[in-house]
């Protein structure tokens, strides 16, 4: 192993190209001060507490510089980023049993519906959800009890607003696959919230 | 007609619908009360998940400095 230093490539074009090449992308200082808010928040919003997005984002930088031979300059540096950032959040928070498996969500989204597809009884009054959904405290449970693709999905498409493209690639699913985790992640938040307000009136 | 089963799918794939689909699941969400209200849930649940979202990810401009700095210098010594 070499103990001298190399310099930081201050490779300032590398940012200003829509798809940087690898060549381009080095060990690369406005590299990271450019990504590294936005990857730090990602982890943020996939739920991991302060220390451990740092932690996060600090491994998936590692492994980005370990890696940028593979990555051939097909997605933006982005998509890739946040690929990386996925896979660790999937190796550091193994899933947890307790969560409602998806076919379980499948048939209670399928059970309000009568064998013609009507409702058997009415949703929860808009008025009353909008009121648990200004509980934060109560999303933020129900967020809790997505799978971590749902979230990694929902978070990047209803609040980053990445490109239908750039979440596929960067959980590896397809178009269609996308759409179905994004069903599933809203019945779940939907029916956990509507769940916790009925839990309220019985009380 | 679309069946209120097949219109919560819709609703909830995030998907961007053809001309009649979109018409077809408007004319539904108009007659129908039901999928009206969830319909008007999901768009609550988006509007509290934007804010929940944003508190939770505000940052400190000073910690994200630091952050970067950690990581540069780990990379320079990995080099």
């Amino acid at each position: 192993m070499s103990t001298q230093k190399k310099p930081i490539i201050k490779s300032v074009s590398s940012l200003e190209a829509d798809k940087p090449t690898v060549s381009t992308l080095r060990l690369s200082e406005p590299l990271v001060r450019e990504y590294t808010a936005a990857l730090f928040k990602g982890a943020l919003g996939l739920g991991f507490l302060e220390q451990g997005a740092r932690d996060l984002v600090q491994s998936v930088w590692v492994t980005f510089f370990e890696i940028q031979s593979k990555f051939e300059g097909r997605s933006h540096v982005r998509t890739f980023l946040f690929g990386i950032l996925y896979n660790k959040a999937r190796e550091k928070r193994r899933e947890d049993k307790r969560l409602i498996p998806d076919e379980d969500i499948e048939q209670l989204v399928d059970s309000h519906f009568d064998e013609r597809g009507r409702w058997r009884s009415p949703p929860l009054d808009p008025e009353k959800f909008l009121q648990a959904a200004q509980t934060m405290k109560l999303i933020e449970e129900c967020l809790d009890g997505l799978p971590l693709a749902q979230r990694m999905a929902f978070c990047l498409r209803e609040i980053d607003e990445h490109g239908t493209s750039d979440i596929c690639k960067i959980l590896d699913v397809t178009v269609t696959n996308l759409g179905v985790i994004l069903f599933r992640a809203k019945a779940r938040l939907r029916e956990c919230i509507e769940h916790k307000v009925k839990d309220r009136e019985d009380l | 007609m679309l069946t209120c089963k097949e219109v919560v799918r819709l609703l909830g794939s995030g998907e961007k619908f053809t001309l009649g689909r979109r018409a077809g699941l408007l004319m539904h969400l108009f007659m129908c009360k039901h999928c009206a209200r969830y319909s008007r849930q999901l768009k609550i649940l988006k509007q509290g998940l934007v804010v929940l979202f944003k508190s939770k990810t505000e940052v400190d401009p000073k910690v994200v400095k630091e952050l970067e700095e950690k990581v540069i210098h780990t990379l320079c010594k990995k080099s």
